[in-house]
C-alpha cells in the first residue's frame, strides 16, 4: 500500500503578519518525506502547498494568496478518491498531514487546531481544519496509520470557531479502530509556536519543525534501527529546553505506546548521525580523556590538546573523565554541535 | 567503570512540590519513569537525566545510578511563570508583594455586603530601580451580573504607578460580577468570577501584549502589514484565589498552598495531572484558607480519562459547604456522576435563590436554565450535561465568542453578547 503527504507552509500572510520560517520548515519536512531513509514516501506522492508554488508574484489584494483552505481540499479529496471521485477505501497506508503557519485552537473541548490559509483576513478568517480533516480520515478508516504535524499557534484567534470541512461523514468504525495515530502540535493550548534562527546555518526556522527534524535523523531508535513515534516523542521533549529555553511549554504530542508507528527506518549498516562535542578541561594541557556511555562501557580514549578535544558521538547521555586527574562530568550529546566543560 | 547492566539500583527522587512533576530519561534519550512530587523507581545503573516541570519551567539534572546504592536528587523549588507575585516565580516583585497585602485591609469600595472582591494588576516586566511606564490597569471594568460597571479600575483602583501595579478592593454582594478588560486592538475580553459569603476573592491579573495586525494598506497604502501591540491585563491566565478577609491564618503555610494552586491551575489549563492527591485524600486544606485549591484540584481529576468519581464526589460534598451553591461545586457534582441535586425532603437543592440557574418555566420536569455562567470552561460543559441555556442569557450569547486554552471561561464580548434581551420568551 502506498504513503501519501500533504505538506503546507505558509509564509506569506498579507491579511495577518508575515511568517519568515513556515515555507522552509515545510520544504525540509516534505524533503525528508521523500528520502529513502527518511519517511519512504515516492515524491509524486507528496503534494506541496507553500507559499513559494503560487508567490511571487506578489497578490494584488490579501484575499488571492494561496494557498487557500479550497485548496488543501482539492488534494485531500484526490488523495482519497479515485478519478471519478469515489472513495478510495482503503486509501493508502500511511497519510501525513504537515501544516506550518499561523494557527489557533477550536474553543470546543476537543484539543483542535486549524492554521490559517495565505488568504485569511481578520475579517475572514479562512483557515483549515487540520485536526478535523486527520479526523475525519481516522474515522473513515482510509488509512492504517494518520500523521498530523502542525507546527502553528494555538492562540492567534482571529476566530475560535474551527470550521467543518465540506466532507460527506463516512464511518468505518472497525477499521477506524485499528488506525495508528501520531498527532503533534508545536504548542500546547493557548500558547504559542515560535521561530527563531536555528541550525548550522542559522536561517529562521519553526523550533518544533528543527527539533522534529532533528528527531526524525538523530533519535536513539531500536537496536534494529526502526525509530518509533514514542522515540521521536522523547527526543524531542528531552531537547525542547535546550532549543527553546526552560520556560516555554512543550509541544503537545499524543501516540499511544502500545499503537506506536514506525516513522524512519535506518539500515543497520547507517550509523546513527552523531553530534560534534567540544570536551573543554580549562588546565588540563594535554590530558587523556575517556568518554564512558549511559550503561558505563568506554566508547572512546582522545587526548586533549591545551584542555580541548573535539569527538563526535550519537545523541544520548554520557560521562567524560579526564585521567589522572578526578575530574569528570556527566553531559548529553544532542544536536548538531555541545559544548561540555569539566570542571 | 563497568557496570552490571543486570541489578537494578533504586533512583529516588523528590521535588520541593507536590505538583511539580518528575520525569526519568534514560541514556538513550527514552522516556523510563514519570511521578509526581517524588518517585522511587528501580533502574539499571547507569547515567539518567531527571527533568522536574512546574508549570511551563523545566530543570534537568544528569545523574548517575550506581550499582547497589542507585542516587538520590532532591531539587529545591522550581521558578515558574504566575500573575500573583508569588515569592520563588519568575515575575515576582517585593513592591507588588506589598500591593498584594493590602487585600487584608478593609475595603475602601462598597458595592453591596456579605463578600468582598480584590482585584489586582501588574506589570511583571517592570525592572527593577526604572520607573514603569505602562498603564496595566487601563481597561479594566469590574461589572454585576447584568453587566452595569461597579468600578473601573482606572478611576475607583488605588495604583501604585511607579511599579505597575493597580488595585480594587471592594464589598458586594454574593454572587457573579464580570471582570471586563478592554484591550483595544482585540475587543472587550470578560470573565465571570462568583463570590461567596464568607470570602474574599482575590483575581490577580498579569498585563500581556495584545497583538493585532492592520492589514497591508491601511494608512500608508504602500506599507507591508503592520503589527500593533499593547499590553493589557490577560484574564486567561489570571490566578484566582478565595481567601478569608482579613488574611490567612497562617501566611507561610498559605504562600506554599497559593503556588500549589498556581501550579494545579497551570496543569489543569495544559491538560497536565498535576493534581497533588495525597494532600487531597489527607483533605488537609480542604477547610483551611483555599477551597480554589481543591476546586481546581477536582477538575484536574475531572479532567483524566478514568477519573476517581468516589473522590469527586468527596471533594464535591466538602467543597460544597465551603462554598454553597457555587456553580463549579455543583458542575463538579455532574462529574463525579451524580447528576444535579435531587430533591430533598420534596425540596430541590438546586440552588435557584444563587441566582444563576432558575426553574424551568414549563415546570419541575423540564430542565433548570441556566443563566450566568460558572467560572471555568469545564464546568460550563458540565452544567449543559444537566441545564439549558435560558434564552436570550449572558451564558447563551457567550457561547459562540468563548477564548480557548484557559480554565477558566473567558470570552470575547461582540455585538450578540452585549445585546441585551429585550423580549422575553415565548
Amino acid at each position: 500500500m502506498t504513503d501519501y503527504a500533504i505538506v503546507v507552509g505558509i509564509d506569506l500572510y498579507p491579511g495577518i503578519s508575515p511568517l519568515q520560517g513556515a515555507q522552509r520548515d515545510a520544504d525540509e519536512f516534505a524533503a525528508w518525506l521523500a528520502l529513502p531513509e527518511g519517511g519512504g514516501v515516492d515524491p509524486a506522492n507528496v503534494a506541496r502547498l507553500t507559499t513559494g508554488c503560487f508567490h511571487p508574484p506578489m497578490p494584488a489584494r490579501a484575499s488571492q494568496a494561496q494557498p487557500t483552505a479550497d485548496q488543501f481540499r482539492d488534494r485531500f479529496t484526490d488523495i482519497v478518491t479515485d478519478d471519478t471521485g469515489r472513495v478510495r477505501t482503503p486509501a493508502g497506508r500511511r497519510l501525513t498531514l504537515y501544516f506550518s503557519g499561523h494557527g489557533f485552537m477550536g474553543n470546543t473541548t476537543a484539543i483542535e487546531r486549524a492554521v490559517y490559509s495565505a488568504n485569511a483576513t481578520t475579517l475572514a478568517p479562512d483557515h483549515i481544519a487540520a485536526t478535523r480533516y486527520a479526523n475525519w480520515a481516522v474515522r473513515a478508516g482510509l488509512f492504517d496509520e494518520l500523521v498530523l504535524i502542525c507546527d502553528a499557534c494555538a492562540d492567534l484567534s482571529l476566530t475560535t470557531s474551527i470550521a467543518e470541512p465540506i466532507l460527506m461523514p463516512l464511518v468505518n468504525a472497525a477499521r477506524a479502530a485499528r488506525v495508528r495515530t501520531f498527532y503533534a502540535y508545536a504548542s500546547p493550548a493557548g500558547a504559542k509556536a515560535r521561530e527563531k534562527p536555528l541550525g548550522a546555518d542559522k536561517q529562521v526556522r519553526g523550533i518544533f519543525s528543527y527539533l522534529l527534524l532533528e528527531a526524525l535523523r538523530q533519535a536513539p531508535g531500536a537496536d534494529d534501527g526502526c525509530v518509533m513515534a514514542t522515540h521521536v516523542r522523547d527526543y524531542i521533549h528531552n531537547a525542547w529546553p535546550d532549543i527553546a529555553g526552560p520556560d516555554v511549554l512543550p509541544p503537545t504530542i499524543a501516540v499511544e505506546p502500545a499503537r506506536d508507528l514506525l516513522m524512519a527506518r535506518r539500515p543497520p549498516t547507517v550509523k546513527q548521525p552523531a553530534t560534534a562535542v567540544t570536551l573543554m578541561a580549562v588546565g588540563a594541557g594535554a590530558a587523556e580523556v575517556v568518554v564512558l556511555g549511559g550503561n558505563g562501557k568506554e566508547c572512546l580514549t582522545t587526548t586533549m590538546a591545551g584542555g580541548q578535544a573535539d569527538v563526535s558521538l550519537p545523541a544520548g547521555l554520557y560521562k567524560a573523565v579526564v585521567q589522572g586527574t578526578g575530574r569528570s562530568t556527566l553531559f548529553q550529546a544532542i544536536g548538531e554541535v555541545t559544548r561540555v566543560d569539566i570542571p | 567503570m563497568s557496570i552490571s547492566r543486570n541489578r537494578k539500583a533504586p533512583l529516588r527522587v523528590t521535588a520541593a512540590e507536590e505538583a511539580t512533576e518528575i520525569f526519568v530519561i534514560d541514556s538513550s534519550l527514552s522516556r523510563v519513569a514519570s511521578g509526581m512530587g517524588s518517585l522511587d523507581v528501580q533502574v539499571r545503573p547507569g547515567i539518567y537525566k531527571v527533568r522536574l516541570r512546574s508549570g511551563a519551567s523545566m530543570e534537568d539534572t544528569l545523574v548517575e545510578v550506581q550499582e547497589g546504592d542507585g542516587a538520590t536528587v532532591a531539587a529545591r523549588p522550581i521558578a515558574f511563570q504566575s500573575a500573583a507575585p508569588l515569592p520563588g516565580t519568575l515575575t515576582t516583585h517585593e513592591p507588588h508583594q506589598a500591593a498584594w497585602a493590602r487585600a487584608a485591609d478593609p475595603p475602601s469600595l462598597h458595592w453591596g455586603s456579605g463578600a468582598s472582591l480584590f482585584v489586582m494588576v501588574r506589570d511583571p516586566s517592570i525592572v527593577r530601580g526604572k520607573e514603569s511606564r505602562t498603564e496595566p490597569w487601563a481597561g479594566i471594568t469590574v461589572q454585576d451580573a447584568e453587566g452595569r460597571t461597579l468600578g473601573a479600575m482606572d478611576k475607583e483602583g488605588e495604583r501604585m504607578q511607579e511599579v505597575g501595579v493597580g488595585w480594587l478592593h471592594a464589598e458586594a454582594d454574593p454572587g457573579m460580577h464580570l471582570i471586563c478588560v478592554d484591550t483595544g486592538l482585540s475587543g472587550v475580553q470578560c470573565m465571570a468570577v462568583h463570590l461567596c459569603p464568607g470570602w474574599q476573592t482575590q483575581v490577580i491579573l498579569s498585563t500581556a501584549s495584545v497583538r493585532r495586525s492592520a492589514p497591508a494598506g491601511e494608512g500608508d497604502a504602500d506599507a507591508a502589514p503592520k503589527q500593533r501591540s499593547v499590553r493589557r491585563a490577560a484574564l486567561t491566565e489570571a490566578a484566582i484565589y478565595y481567601g478569608r478577609p482579613g488574611g490567612a491564618r497562617d501566611p507561610a503555610q498559605s504562600q506554599e498552598l497559593l503556588r500549589l494552586t498556581e501550579l494545579v491551575r497551570q496543569g489543569l489549563a495544559q491538560g497536565r495531572p498535576t493534581a497533588p492527591l495525597a494532600e487531597v485524600k489527607s483533605g488537609r486544606w480542604i477547610t483551611t484558607d483555599n477551597p480554589m485549591l481543591a476546586l481546581l484540584t477536582a477538575y484536574v481529576e475531572a479532567a483524566k480519562p478514568k477519573p476517581d468519581a468516589r473522590l469527586l464526589r468527596s471533594l464535591a460534598k466538602e467543597l460544597a459547604a465551603e462554598l454553597p451553591g457555587h456553580p463549579d461545586v455543583l458542575a463538579l457534582q455532574v462529574l463525579a456522576g451524580g447528576g444535579i441535586a435531587p430533591k430533598r425532603k420534596g425540596v430541590s437543592a438546586i440552588p435557584y435563590a444563587s441566582g444563576w440557574v432558575a426553574p424551568n418555566p414549563s415546570g419541575p420536569s423540564g430542565r433548570p436554565w441556566l443563566l450566568q455562567p460558572p467560572m471555568l470552561a469545564a464546568a460550563l460543559s458540565a452544567l449543559l450535561q444537566a441545564m439549558d441555556p435560558a434564552p436570550g442569557s449572558l451564558v447563551q450569547r457567550i457561547q459562540e465568542s468563548l477564548l480557548p486554552g484557559a480554565p477558566w471561561l473567558v470570552w470575547r464580548r461582540t455585538a450578540a453578547v452585549r445585546m441585551r434581551s429585550a423580549q422575553s420568551a415565548r
